[in-house]
Order: structure tokens, then C-alpha cells, then sequence
């Protein structure tokens, strides 16, 4: 298909995706599809049983959370399961662990449904292996006989789910760079081999872990007030050489989650850099200038900064956005200055504090570089 | 056909489905995960959910755009969760970069760009110049905004532009303009 609109090196791109695609085999096949789709419709009634039971049993244990057992370890099972917990140790959100061991499955199909929960300054906080959330985003782990010389094991909510299969070692899974995740451990995983049907159910021990979060790393420097704005958006200052200069305005969209509230907001059609335009003023600096933004109490996680020439529209594919490099140093996030001009500078940023609470939200503001 | 297959859940409409829409989700998802088998569970999570909710599809020229708009999304989310919840260490299964006939190298290059890019941007990328959305469904797609999406296929352009030439190629021997900023 011949698009008039793309430039040449967007048909080249076109070009060489399209060749990228080519070299895949397509090894799918229907009838495993046909097979899935039995399978699924089969497990959808029992699945739903059990996420009822299990949910029932989260909030029981939800219900029956107290101030006083700040920091004790909550742990929802169902199934044969025997439990072995140990609380968290050192402040925040520092390192709690259930271990479970799974007692021999009787008969095959064997399902068992495991959530983890902790207690943390005095907010109840669903574990959601290794991503804590507040709420109904819930994960669960299933462990279930497969057939095949494999046992599969799920992480499971009520709306999406994924599926790892263990095949006789043990799974060890570390927390993502970001910080934002725990990690999930299976440990003597020793599984058997052949028929289900037939062959012992399994040897060994099955434990896994669900463990917490360490700390997010360094906090934002102490800014200047207000820290939030006029709808309680954490605000975003710019740093020059190491001071708080200018406040960011707010863009959209954005998504505010703390323990206590929940904010969100998309976006208008307005386009981002209108606002700035009739600013009065641009934060000036130096090309040798040392730049950074940070957010009061918040350990920035990623951050994407573009900025756009003030000289035409910007935003165009005439005018096409530059990339200033954010350096991620958590608390204060470095960028780079752009070169000659007034240019529009756009952050897209993403957050988090210990407490769980979670931030994914677009500032902008105006630079001038002589 | 394929619409009251999927109106009433006929399991035999997966052979359609895959054999009209198979590669075209199986690449998207490819370009987004960079991994073939992870791609190809896309492919099979798309058609089976495609069968689970296509009594909501009402339009058969939308049939498309929806599959490949499911996929896209089911490559983000589980590049999310095998990222933010259990990163296994797996490594995306490129094609050696030493390979050094024109196509090859196209290839090599376009890899290195492609797996540079942060995954929504190879979302963008993917469904603006393989699938031929127009930015506006690339933004619906995506649930975000067209100004994103152009700010995000920008920054995808830029990435290969700085392959290029970090692999002291020219970027005009590839069609390209070098009118990096």
C-alpha cells in the first residue's frame, strides 16, 4: 500500500518492518487454538469459584485487620496448603516473606489459590507478587496439574492472566530495575514427569515466596511549597544547578494513586505546549547550566523529557521534538539542556513512595538558552 | 461469516481468524515483545479473546483494527508484567548483527533501533508503519492522545536515526534525511 503522506525514511521503516515480520514462521496452529478454547471455557467455572472463594477469604482476613497488627504479615490460602510466615523487619515496606509449601495433591485436576497480603502504616495493601496495589487489583497464584511433563503455575486477577511453566528446576525472579517490584521465588520445585493420570502427583517440596518490596530508593529533595497543586497534584519543580526555580505545569493525562485517594484525568484536545505559549516568561539558562526535576517525597521510576523550538508549530514532524536524555537518579532526575532558543520542554514521568502510592503524569514549562 | 462465527463462539472461526489475521498480529506483537515465542502467545491470547468477545464487534471492516489493536495491548501487558512482576531473564531472540548484506543489515539495524525503543513507542511504531493505522488509531488504539502518538513516532525515527549512525552507516544509504535536531 502506497501511504503519500510518509516521508521516505517512514517508507523505509514501513519496508523493513514488514520484511522483520516476514521472517517469523507462523507455527501456530488452529487445532491448538480449538484445544485452548475447551480447555478455557472448561476452566472458567471452576476458575470463577475459586477466585470467589479466595476473594471471600481476602476479605475476611481484610476485615479482621486491626492498627495494632501494623506490620504483620496477612496470608490468604485455599486448598492444602501449610503456611509459615515471618513479619517484615525494619521500617516501611523492608522485606516480609510467607513461605508455603503445597502437601501432596490428591487427584488430578488439582487447583490451589494463594494470595499475600501486608499491613503497611496502617493501610492494607494487597501484594500483587511483587507489585503491591491498593484495591481490587488483586493477583493470585494457581498451581495446577498440566498435562505433559509439566506443572503449570499462574498468576491470575480477575481480568488478565499469564502463565509460567516449571519444568523440573527452580524459578528465581528478581525485581525489576525500577524498584517498583518485589521479586517471586520458587524454590525446590521438583516436578514429575508423564501422564498425570498415572504417574505420582510429584516428589519433593513446592514452595514459593512472596516477598516484599524493598525501598524505592532516594526520596526528591525537600522543594519548596507547594509541593501539590491546585487538584493535589504532586508538583514538578526544575532544578537548576541544584535549586528549585520553576514549578512545571500540570499535563494530562494523569494518574495520582496514594493510600488515601485516587486521582485521575485524561486528556482535551488542547495540545500541550499551548498553555506555555502564552507564558509571559521561560526559565533561562546557561548551556553549562546543570539541569534536573524532581517531585517532593517521590522516587521518580522512569521519565521521558522532549523538548520542542518555539520557532514553528511545534510538535510537527516539521518541528520534530528532541530527546533530552533524562539520567534517572530517582530522587533528582538530571536532564540535558537543549541548545540556542526558547524551546518548549515536555515531561513524561512516572513515580512512586513506599506506601504503594503511584503517580504517572505529564508536566511541561518553557526554556530559554541564550 | 467470520462475524456470526464469532457472534456465537464457533470455535471453527479460529482457522479463519489465523489464516487472514495470523502473521499481521503474530509481527505486531513481535515488534512490540521482540521475542517470538511471547509473540506467538499474543497471537493465540488475541484469537481466543477475539472468540471470547466478539458478539461485541458489530462491524466486519473494523475486524482488523480490533485484532490488532487486542494484540498490541496484550504485548504491553505482558511486557509489563514479565518486567514489573516477575522478570524471568529472558532474552529477546535477535538475529546476530554481523550478518552484512543489504537486507540482513536492514535488519541488524532496524533490531537495534527497535529494541531501543521504550515498548509503547514500539507499540506506535508498529501499528503506524507496519499496520498502516493512521496516528489517530494509533492514539485510540493505545488509549492515548494523537500528540503523544506523533511525539512517540517521533522519538522512534530519532532512535534509528542515532543507529545509523552509531553503526557509521549514512543515513541516506537507508532513504533517510539527516535533519536530526
Amino acid at each position: 500500500m502506497s501511504d503519500p503522506i510518509l516521508t521516505r525514511e517512514e517508507r523505509w521503516l514501513r519496508g523493513a518492518l514488514r520484511a522483520e515480520g516476514e521472517t517469523l514462521p507462523l507455527r501456530v496452529e488452529a487445532g491448538d487454538l480449538r484445544r485452548r478454547w475447551g480447555e478455557r471455557r472448561r476452566g472458567r467455572v471452576v476458575r470463577r469459584l475459586e477466585l470467589v472463594a479466595a476473594v471471600a477469604a481476602v476479605l475476611v482476613v481484610g476485615l479482621a485487620w486491626r492498627p495494632w497488627q501494623a506490620d504483620r504479615l496477612l496470608t490468604v490460602i485455599s486448598g492444602p496448603i501449610n503456611v509459615q510466615w515471618q513479619p517484615p523487619t525494619g521500617p516501611g515496606l523492608s522485606a516480609g516473606r510467607a513461605s508455603l509449601s503445597l502437601s501432596e495433591p490428591q487427584s488430578a485436576p488439582a487447583s490451589f489459590v494463594i494470595g499475600c497480603g501486608w499491613s503497611v502504616r496502617g493501610h492494607v495493601v494487597g501484594l500483587t507478587i511483587g507489585k503491591q496495589d491498593v484495591g481490587s487489583d488483586y493477583f493470585f497464584v494457581r498451581w495446577k496439574l498440566a498435562l505433559g511433563p509439566q506443572y503449570q503455575i499462574e498468576l491470575v486477577n480477575p481480568d488478565d492472566q499469564t502463565s509460567f511453566i516449571g519444568l523440573a528446576g527452580n524459578y528465581t525472579s528478581q525485581a525489576a530495575a525500577d524498584g517498583s517490584s518485589g521479586s517471586i521465588v520458587f524454590t525446590n520445585l521438583t516436578l514429575n514427569s508423564g501422564d498425570p493420570s498415572t504417574a505420582s502427583r510429584r516428589s519433593g517440596t513446592f514452595t514459593w515466596t512472596c516477598e516484599q518490596p524493598a525501598t524505592l530508593g532516594r526520596p526528591a529533595p525537600s522543594l519548596p511549597s507547594p509541593t501539590v497543586d491546585e487538584q493535589g497534584v504532586p508538583a514538578l519543580w526544575i532544578l537548576q544547578n541544584g535549586t528549585p526555580v520553576r514549578r512545571a505545569l500540570t499535563g494530562c493525562p494523569l494518574s495520582v494513586t496514594t493510600p488515601e485517594r485516587a486521582l485521575a484525568a485524561s486528556c482535551a484536545t488542547t495540545n500541550w505546549w499551548e498553555p506555555l505559549q502564552s507564558l509571559d516568561s521561560a526559565l533561562e539558562v546557561a548551556p553549562a547550566d546543570g539541569l534536573a526535576f524532581a517531585l517532593d517525597g517521590w522516587t521518580v521510576t522512569s521519565a521521558e523529557v522532549v523538548a520542542s523550538h518555539s520557532s514553528s508549530t511545534p510538535g510537527s514532524f516539521e518541528n520534530p521534538l528532541m530527546g533530552l536524555k533524562p539520567i534517572l537518579g530517582n530522587g533528582e532526575v538530571a536532564f540535558s539542556p537543549p541548545g540556542p532558543g526558547i524551546w518548549y520542554v515536555h515531561f513524561t514521568v512516572e513515580a512512586a513512595r513506599d506506601d504503594g502510592s503511584t503517580l504517572q503524569a505529564d508536566y511541561a514549562y518553557p526554556i530559554m538558552v541564550p | 461469516m467470520t462475524m456470526e462465527g464469532l457472534r456465537e463462539h464457533r470455535p471453527d472461526v479460529l482457522d479463519e481468524l489465523l489464516a487472514r489475521f495470523g502473521r499481521e498480529i503474530q509481527t505486531v506483537a513481535y515488534l512490540i515483545l521482540r521475542d517470538a515465542s511471547d509473540a506467538e502467545e499474543v497471537l493465540s491470547e488475541t484469537l481466543l479473546t477475539a472468540l471470547e468477545r466478539g458478539h461485541q464487534l458489530r462491524d466486519e471492516t473494523a475486524l482488523r483494527a480490533w485484532l490488532l489493536r487486542i494484540a498490541a495491548n496484550q504485548a504491553l501487558g505482558m511486557r509489563r508484567r514479565s518486567v514489573r512482576l516477575v522478570g524471568l531473564g529472558s532474552l529477546p531472540d535477535r538475529a546476530s548483527s554481523e550478518a552484512t548484506d543489504g537486507a540482513s543489515l536492514d535488519r541488524a539495524v532496524l533490531q537495534d533501533a527497535m529494541a531501543d525503543l521504550p515498548p509503547r513507542v514500539r507499540a506506535a511504531v508498529a501499528l503506524r508503519y507496519y499496520a498502516d493505522f493512521s496516528v489517530d488509531e494509533v492514539a485510540e488504539a493505545l488509549g492515548t492522545t494523537r500528540n503523544t502518538v506523533k511525539t512517540q513516532l517521533r522519538i522512534g525515527l530519532d532512535r534509528l536515526r542515532d543507529h545509523l549512525r552509531d553503526e557509521d552507516l549514512e543515513p541516506a544509504a537507508f532513504g533517510m534525511e539527516a535533519n536530526h535536531v
